[in-house]
């Protein structure tokens, strides 16, 4: 098999397989084949996690495999550079690709250490450039959303104008292996498509643009994979034909045919034999890579470095941004957001929290929700409790095992049904009990504490003796499903305020 | 970019590429065209009162102590007359046990998976097509299904054990001026032979106790939390719309305080007893008397439905036999 087709049977099955565990992070989750330790395989987990073993562990192996193999994972594995390929592969119908000579320092490293810098003084910007999450957001918020939703809609048609033998067999399969049995509703899921969508877009310009430029966890691969053991060699082909320049898609190739090594993604363009003018086939092995200067290369080496323009722009967005970050810590918001059990408090959780989503996924009952902008700006698709939508099941733990740097703690259930997350209150202008006098104690036969946090207590009202409900606040663990299943129409009966 | 997009608008813009962009488009405007609700257009279905089997049982009411729950589910229906009275050769049977809370079966908020499993394994017996358990649940259902341990026990006694479908919830036509009138219920509680009720005894904040009547909730849609307005008069609608064949009061382990939900060991009690009757108001009065020492007429669910004629809640009039094995 050639190589180039061995990478791509490789590339197809990653992106499938990781696609697939991403569509099954959900309710009956299996602890071992689980999207979270394909998060931590990024090295980026780890110093967001500060250095959580497990996610130390297996970075350490995607760090193994890259001095070994050199940025293998960017190539064959990342599944947003699969897609950014598929995507490049239909530009490329239209348009052809010229590469310049490449410059060997980029922006991408000092955006890494900049990213790393902030993260240490406490405003942690890698959830908005890490590719596995972003990738993991555009997938959960609009592909799976949208896919599970439209095909129960259909179903939902279908079945309705009476349903077949087939037809029903067909979807009883379907449900119970493929979607879920659900709508499923995310807010601000555009906002994150946006983000998705923009290094695609970006390929216009370039192939892998994203990557060559930008993306932290490629410059994090890149600075490793300089001592990597497997190296390209072409040493003996000395033609200037800048045919391999331009099938490069990472522009890591120069004029003369050598190559830039931690700009490469392995992908195997250069090696198809069949492009070259010369049938000259250049390959990857093991062996010592022998720099090949060619004698008449008179051009002036460019110069390296970070020229004096760049050092002040950088120094210009570095303080500022850690102005922004110090200015936050000051602010102190008073907000009004119920956060799911297991997190400390808001400024672990905004120094941990990757905003991959896993936990909004997961949900059971669809009831975690990102927030935009009620936590302030560093608070971005945090995760937040919505009682409108959904509320938190009593023995359930979901959301911390499947949060990639415990932001969100892995809890038993034992621990989980004793933290207390809000607090309910009712209101007696719109709770029908209190209001009319019509006995309804939805909310108390609700409650899942096994001592009742809502009490029942007879009082006079409209000069009736009526049971309505009252709640006792020491009990309450605020999982707002009172909240949730309360009949009244807009304003709820009883609502649940954060502590 | 303009560099960039010129030579993609110009350079590279053969009449083969525009071909391809316009197919494309077309393509995508056919598509948006044909919407799916047109091709399958929804029909407003309404669902009739179900009609109950006229069955002559033995007993009004039997009700059997003991401790091997297989056992005393067997021996009740015996009692009664057999499977085969309520169960013919080919029948559809939807089994509605109460899942409504995730909780496990020793915690008593849900009814006992051997119980269920036992009467699923009887009906096929008897010589049923199909046996269906569902129940609308109140926390997340595929917790509720797994934890309470009945998805397990129906799979491998041979029933079909399913969650509710959207689609298959009609609303509901009584014919009748009822407060009721075009609530969504399940069809597939409707549409089947034999209806057996299989609720398990608890308390409850609002109607005090929750038996046969109550567990019927678990057949309605939409939004179930208005029925808590005026219950007593919607519960008896309900039942007078469903009319199940066989109620069958789970009361092996009977919850005492904290109900519906509980969670605390200390309020279960060990009853100890099965309870089975034709008729929902008689055992619910009959478990209500003697489990709670509740008079059945203090229960507001219970006595609207015996004044709408649904049953008889004269527990000394009628033709009951206990027994202990």
């Amino acid at each position: 098999m050639k190589i180039k087709t061995l990478k791509i049977v490789v590339q197809s099955v990653a992106f499938i397989s990781i696609c697939l565990l991403f569509w099954y992070l959900r309710y009956p989750i299996n602890n071992f084949f689980n999207a979270i330790l394909f998060f931590q395989l990024s090295p980026i987990i780890s110093i967001v996690s500060n250095f959580l073993s497990i996610a130390v562990i297996f970075a350490t192996l995607l760090i193994i495999i890259t001095l070994i193999f050199g940025r293998v994972f960017c190539g064959w594995i990342c599944p947003y550079g699969t897609l950014m390929d598929i995507v490049s592969f239909f530009i490329g119908i239209f348009k052809k690709n010229k590469e310049n000579q490449p410059k060997k320092i980029k922006f991408k490293y000092f955006f890494l250490i900049l990213l790393v810098i902030l993260t240490a003084f406490g405003l942690q910007l890698f959830w908005l450039f890490e590719p596995i999450t972003i990738f993991a957001r555009g997938f959960y918020f609009t592909f799976y959303s949208i896919a599970n939703n439209l095909s129960n809609d259909f179903f939902y048609n279908l079945m309705s104008n009476g349903p077949g033998k087939i037809t029903e067999g067909i979807y009883q399969i379907t449900k119970s292996t493929i979607i879920e049995n659900r709508e499923l509703y995310f807010n601000h899921s555009l906002s994150m498509l946006v983000i998705f969508i923009i290094p695609l877009l970006l390929l216009l310009f370039r192939r892998r643009f994203w990557c060559r430029y930008i993306c932290p966890l490629g410059s994090f691969l890149a600075i490793i994979s300089t001592k990597s053991l497997l190296t390209r060699q072409s040493n003996e082909c000395l033609t200037k034909c800048g045919q391999c320049k331009n099938l490069c898609r990472m522009n890591a190739i120069k004029d003369n045919n050598t190559y830039i090594k931690q700009e490469c993604i392995l992908c195997m363009d250069c090696v198809q034999e069949t492009k070259c003018v010369n049938k000259y086939k250049s390959k990857f092995s093991f062996t010592k890579h022998i720099i090949c200067n060619l004698p008449n290369d008179n051009k002036p080496q460019q110069k390296s470095g970070i020229s004096r323009k760049d050092f002040l722009s950088w120094l210009i967005v570095s303080l500022g941004l850690i102005s922004l970050a110090v200015k936050n810590k000051f602010i102190n918001k008073k907000t009004n957001i119920i956060r799911p059990p297991g997190i400390l408090n808001e400024k672990d959780l905004k120094l941990k929290c990757i905003r991959c989503g896993n936990c909004i996924k997961a949900c059971v009952t669809n009831g975690l929700q990102p927030v935009l902008l009620e936590a302030g700006l560093d608070g971005i698709w945090t995760p937040k409790l919505d009682a409108k939508i959904g509320y938190c099941e009593y023995e359930c733990t979901l959301c911390g095992h499947v949060c990639p740097t415990q932001a969100i703690k892995k809890l038993t259930v034992e621990e989980k049904m004793k933290i207390k997350i809000g607090i309910a209150k009712i209101q007696k202008d719109t709770c029908i009990s209190w209001k009319e006098g019509l006995e309804c104690l939805v909310c108390e036969e609700h409650c899942p504490i096994p001592s009742k946090a809502i009490k029942v207590k007879k009082e006079n009202i409209n000069g009736d003796l009526v049971k309505v409900p009252y709640i006792n606040e020491d009990l309450c663990i605020g999982c707002s499903i009172c909240q949730n299943k309360c009949p009244v129409d807009g304003k709820k009966g009883i609502i649940v305020e954060s502590l | 970019m303009i560099k960039n997009l010129n030579e993609l608008f110009s350079k590279r813009y053969s009449r083969k590429n525009f071909l391809k962009i316009l197919s494309f488009g077309l393509f995508a405007l056919l598509l948006s065209t044909i919407k799916t609700k047109k091709l399958f257009a929804k029909t407003t279905k309404q669902l009739e009162p179900r009609n109950k089997r006229n069955i002559k049982t033995n007993y009004d009411l039997v009700s059997v102590e003991g401790d091997n729950v297989e056992a005393m589910t067997k021996k009740v229906i015996y009692e009664l007359g057999g499977i085969e009275k309520f169960i013919k050769k080919g029948d559809i049977v939807v089994v509605k046990p109460n899942i409504g809370w995730n909780r496990e079966p020793e915690y008593a908020a849900t009814t006992n998976p051997i119980l269920i499993a036992t009467v699923v394994k009887l009906c096929l017996q008897a010589g049923a097509k199909k046996v269906k358990v569902f129940d609308n649940t109140c926390n997340e259902e595929k917790m509720c299904y797994k934890n309470s341990g009945i998805a397990k026990a129906v799979k491998d006694a041979g029933g079909d054990i399913y969650f509710t479908d959207s689609w298959k919830y009609y609303s509901a036509n009584f014919k009748t001026d009822a407060q009721m009138q075009d609530f969504p219920i399940y069809s597939d509680a409707v549409n089947c032979d034999c209806f057996i009720n299989i609720p398990i005894a608890k308390t409850h904040g609002h109607t005090k106790l929750t038996l046969s009547i109550k567990n019927l909730m678990g057949v309605c849609g939409g939004n179930r939390s208005t029925m808590h307005w005026n219950i007593d008069k919607k519960l008896a609608e309900v039942l007078s719309f469903i009319k199940p064949d066989l109620n069958i009061i789970d009361a092996y382990r009977i919850l005492l305080r904290n109900g519906p939900r509980g969670g605390n060991l200390e309020d279960v009690k060990k009853a100890s007893t099965i309870i089975a009757s034709t008729d929902a108001v008689l055992a619910d009065a009959y478990a209500s008397k003697t489990l709670y020492n509740i008079s059945p007429e203090n229960i507001g669910h219970i006595k609207e439905s015996a004044s709408m004629g649904l049953g008889s809640m004269n527990i000394n009039k009628a033709k009951i036999k206990t027994l202990k094995i």
